[in-house]
């Protein structure tokens, strides 16, 4: 298989390929900075393009395009408080605050940094993953996916912070907005009111868009000051340097998100989420949601780790995993290259390719952004009050994207006042989204689990190991804490400067 | 002064009909002019199997079409395909520059009344369209060696499905016919027939369905290597509307020789009629694009012309084969006999699979 | 309206729309059934908890109840913001997207942010053309409003 693979990356390293690749970057990051705009609507763009290319060329300008989207997604998130896409908006919790502190440099070199390395051990992953994919994905059936799901919705325990109980009414205020729209496995639809928008429920950048954005910049206009209210300082050099710092927590992160991204069916939209509570339990003395860049670093490793992972049962299974592989699935056979078995065997080549092609355009895409940054985070400079008319104007056509009806519109406005009565009374929100995201796909697979085992399945190996991995996480934080309390009680405290 | 306006007024008076004329003589012919736009509103999301294949035939449709105009694809999901159908329904022009792709998933919600349904299918005219059969397959653990043996099966069949008011309701009738169905747990809730794939794939159920073309490049390698048991397929209608084999797996038996083999006689009653019917607009025209009735007729013409030029190119046929499943397009006659078989789509069918879709499955809001 | 005031009648909101959403769900078929009942029952509990023990908190913490004073100038000066998008958006649903861009951006730059007439002509100007760019190339659509002009 070695040769193979050089074999590809004398096949990506020719100009008009790369040159397609760069292109792909170039739109990467522009979808990846508008928020709303996701790789679904990148893919829309590009697909229409890519019909009649050659399949080498093709691959470049769609693989291109997909791995850069979760770099550039971190621009919005960190500068503004503005999720770039759904898998970006673990980032904006420390991100942001470190912006506001005046360090969107750090912020950003730290992001942009790990994103690169992410992206790197995806695509290692992806090709590891190669040669055993297939058993694996096999063993992940509905029980374990669900059990995956759940953890997912254990997040929510980790991220409701000093508000427990009102955590996990957020969290369930989330699942239940995911119920909206058709059931999984039954013939009904739910709280639908009888329109035909919220059929397939409320889409995830509407919901996103208007549950952390509007309501952050509400707030940023009445306090009618910037962003950063201590000028733009901090160097992305010292952001590169704290990332490498935490590289086991980088590659960690990575690991993770890779591993998450290919499971098929969890939709990727919470291995940010993920990635960053476990960070949040696992990390010392950590500071998570004021300012901590390891809470930059955990998620953005993760979420460009994922793209790589998501590939596999894309390419292996041609089932896709998230909305932007479904459509690459089709955009590879536009090109002629049909997803499945084959992969491993004639198209073995293509599939390398993907693979370098990955690798090439994470290291590309991350330099460009990071040059791109010391521009771009001048805005977090600019007075809230100019910005504010710019934003309102991108959220709602961003919304807009979502499916095109005026539905998306008043949905962003209805989640976004939700959101900013929330934010007003103190109640969080991530756990919103982290419900919203994993109520269909959790009530799916338990409801398959049930009808397909009855009860048995909870006793299947990795339905186990998941459950204790679970425990561990949501009590690892509690034990933490408890241990801190009692140094407290006992007069030995650990912020006392002496 | 005034001789000179009213000069004025003339020659203008003329250079306007001139020049409007001149735009009239640009036709000779030919609809569509170079530069122009058709919009195919596709109400799928991009990438997926309806999308491929609209992007994959618009570019040799264009080809062929006199004036050379091109397709605009636009995505409408939602409401499971038919919210974009009823955008297209209400509100595209009929004016020859629309045009609409359907699928099975559709067609289905339209036939069964489902009350999001905004759009009529009699009020819109065919184009082209693409016939995709279905096969049904099943696991060996099952001791099920051939379809006569669903009746004793070793073991209790589970099959995944997705919804019952999707293209699984052409499975359901399948199995009503073969009167197996209630002898079948069918687990629905797999988010799509790629899913249910998955789940028999990891032996979480022993049956599933699909179409034929991810059948054929995802299944077959799994029958070579003994995991799978093709069954039977669902067939197709002919022009006397008797069921016939699936043309791209002619081996394989359909629901009536199952039926025959089962039960030593030809399948009649009302599921069976109510599943011709449905076979007759579902299968044999599974993938079909349409322009209003109201368009004008050159259009529709130009259209119907040069599709089914396109539809024979080799390049084409080749380039969508996987996506095709290698059956051949509807076009001339047996388009024809496709929008005869979607008229006489029987009152009693409907009503037939309306309540039994309502009684055994629970689904409500189905209109009359 | 104090603070607690404010927190109080949220959760009640919160309390009457999921006992809604539970009502609702009983109707459902059993497979859909499952998780809004339960889950909408477990929400409300926790609400009715949480509203407890804030209450008793707060009657701990009575010096506290002062602090709405200052957030209420915020709250107003928030208020009049979202006054700002809700004109934009009925605008825009009356006469679309292009027009209540425009409008929209000038007014608020020249009213709120104070830029001169120039810019806050200039700009919206600018703005338009770019999203016409996108859809020219891209494809992406804007809302269109009942009285469709651009």
């Amino acid at each position: 298989m070695f040769e193979a693979a050089i074999e590809a990356l004398s096949m990506v390293f020719t100009p008009s390929r790369l040159l397609f690749i760069v292109l792909g970057i170039f739109i990467g990051i522009v979808i990846g900075i508008l928020p709303g705009l996701g790789g679904p609507v990148g893919m829309a763009l590009v697909l229409p393009f890519t019909f009649g290319m050659d399949p080498a060329t093709g691959i470049g300008l769609l693989i291109g395009m997909i791995s850069v989207i979760h770099t550039a997604d971190t621009f919005p998130s960190v500068l503004l408080g503005v999720p770039g896409t759904s898998g970006s908006q673990a980032t904006i919790l420390d991100g942001y605050e470190l912006t506001k502190q005046g360090k969107a440099g750090n912020a950003l070199g730290a992001a942009f940094f790990s994103s690169l390395v992410g992206g790197i051990i995806g695509a290692i992953v992806l090709f590891m993953a190669i040669p055993i994919g297939r058993p694996i994905i096999t063993a992940f059936g509905s029980p374990e996916l669900f059990m995956l799901s759940l953890l997912g919705i254990s997040m929510v325990g980790v991220l409701a912070g000093n508000a427990p109980v009102r955590g996990i009414v957020a969290g369930l205020i989330g699942m239940m907005l995911g119920t909206i729209g058709g059931a999984p496995g039954a013939p009904q639809y739910r709280f639908t009111f009888d329109t035909v928008y919220l059929y397939d429920g409320i889409p995830l950048a509407v919901f996103a868009l208007g549950l952390f954005a509007l309501p952050e910049i509400i707030e940023l206009v009445t306090k009618k000051t910037s962003i950063s209210r201590e000028g733009v300082s901090g160097s992305r050099l010292t952001g590169i340097k704290a990332a490498i710092k935490n590289k086991w927590l980088m590659f960690r992160s990575a690991v993770m998100g890779a591993a998450i991204g290919f499971i098929p069916g969890l939709g990727g939209s919470v291995v940010d989420w993920i990635s960053y509570g476990v960070a949040k339990q696992t990390t010392k003395n950590n500071y998570f949601g004021e300012g901590d860049i390891r809470g930059v670093i955990a998620p953005e490793s993760a979420n460009n780790a994922k793209e790589g992972g998501s590939l596999i049962p894309t390419l292996l299974f041609s089932i896709p995993g998230s909305g932007t592989t479904a459509m690459l699935l089709g955009g590879l056979v536009l090109l002629g290259i049909q997803p499945g078995p084959s992969m491993l065997e004639d198209d073995l080549p293509i599939t390398l390719s993907i693979v370098w092609t990955l690798v090439i355009a994470n290291i590309i895409g991350a330099i460009l952004c990071i040059v791109l940054a010391k521009y771009i985070s001048k805005l977090s400079a600019v007075p809230a009050v100019k910005l504010f008319p710019f934003l309102v104007v991108i959220m709602v056509f961003g919304s807009y994207q979502s499916t095109g009806h005026w539905g998306d519109i008043l949905a962003f406005l209805v989640i976004g006042l939700l959101g900013w009565v929330m934010k007003e009374l103190d109640w969080p929100r991530a756990p919103i989204i982290v419900g919203f995201v994993l109520s269909n796909a959790s009530e799916r697979y338990l409801h398959l689990s049930m009808s397909g085992y009855g009860i048995s399945w909870v006793t299947n190996p990795i339905v186990i190991i998941l459950g204790i991995f679970i425990l561990f996480i949501l009590f690892s934080g509690f034990f933490v804490k408890k241990i801190k309390s009692s140094k407290l009680f006992s007069g030995g405290d650990e912020y006392d400067s002496k | 002064m005034k001789r000179n306006l009213k000069l004025l007024f003339v020659l203008t008076f003329s250079l306007v009909l001139v020049a409007c004329n001149d735009g009239d003589s640009e036709s000779d012919g030919s609809f569509y002019g170079d530069g122009d736009d058709i919009n195919i509103v596709v109400p799928f999301s991009p990438g997926g199997g309806a999308d491929v294949t609209s992007r994959l035939l618009s570019g040799y449709w264009s080809e062929q079409i006199e004036g050379n105009p091109s397709f605009q694809v636009e995505n409408i999901e939602g409401g499971g395909s038919v919210s974009g159908a009823n955008e297209f329904a209400h509100l595209r022009d009929s004016d020859g520059y629309n045009v609409l792709t359907t699928s099975a998933s559709t067609k289905i919600p339209y036939l069964i009344g489902e009350s999001h349904v905004d759009f009529d299918l009699q009020d819109f005219e065919p184009i082209v369209g693409f016939p995709t059969g279905v096969v049904v397959y099943t696991s060996p653990e099952t001791g099920v060696e051939q379809a006569s043996d669903l009746t004793n099966p070793d073991t209790q069949l589970v099959m995944g499905a997705t919804t019952p008011t999707a293209i699984d309701v052409m499975t359901l009738l399948a199995l009503e016919v073969l009167d197996i169905r209630e002898d079948i747990d069918i687990i629905f809730g797999y988010e799509g027939a790629g899913a249910s794939r998955v789940a028999f794939e990891q032996g979480e159920t022993n049956m599933d369905y699909q179409s034929v073309p991810p059948y054929l490049t995802n299944v077959t390698p799994l029958v070579d290597s003994g995991e799978a048991v093709p069954l039977f397929t669902l067939g197709f209608l002919d022009e006397e509307g008797n069921l016939i084999e699936d043309s791209a797996l002619p081996e394989l038996p359909t629901v009536e020789d199952v039926y025959i083999d089962l039960h030593g006689e030809e399948p009649s009653g009302e599921a069976w009629d109510a599943y011709l019917d449905f076979v007759g607009v579902i299968n044999n025209f599974h993938r079909g694009f349409w322009m209003h009735n109201d368009a004008p007729e050159e259009a529709v013409m130009e259209l119907r012309e040069s599709a089914e030029e396109a539809v024979n190119n080799e390049e084409f046929l080749e380039n969508a084969e996987e996506q095709l499943g290698g059956y051949e397009a509807l076009t001339g006659e047996d388009l024809e006999s496709a929008i005869t078989n979607l008229e006489s789509v029987d009152q009693s069918s409907i009503d037939f699979v309306q309540t039994f879709l309502e009684e055994e499955y629970d689904v409500n809001g189905l209109e009359r | 309206m104090t603070r607690n005031r404010q927190y109080i009648l949220f959760s009640i909101l919160l309390l009457v729309i999921f006992s809604w959403a539970v009502w609702d769900s009983i109707d459902f078929q059993p497979i859909a059934r499952h998780y809004p009942l339960y889950l909408g029952s477990a929400a409300i509990i926790l609400i009715i908890i949480d509203l407890v023990l804030y209450i008793r908190t707060e009657k701990e913490n009575s010096e506290n109840n002062n602090s709405d004073i200052s957030d209420s100038i915020e709250w107003k000066s928030s208020l009049k913001y979202i006054a700002w998008i809700v004109g934009y958006l009925i605008t825009m649903y009356v006469f679309g997207f292009i027009i209540s861009t425009t409008l929209f951006l000038l007014f608020f730059l020249k009213l709120e942010a104070k830029m001169n007439w120039l810019k806050s002509i200039l700009v919206p100007i600018g703005i338009i053309i770019i999203v016409m760019m996108f859809n020219e190339f891209v494809g992406v659509n804007w809302p269109s409003g009942m009285f469709d002009i651009l």
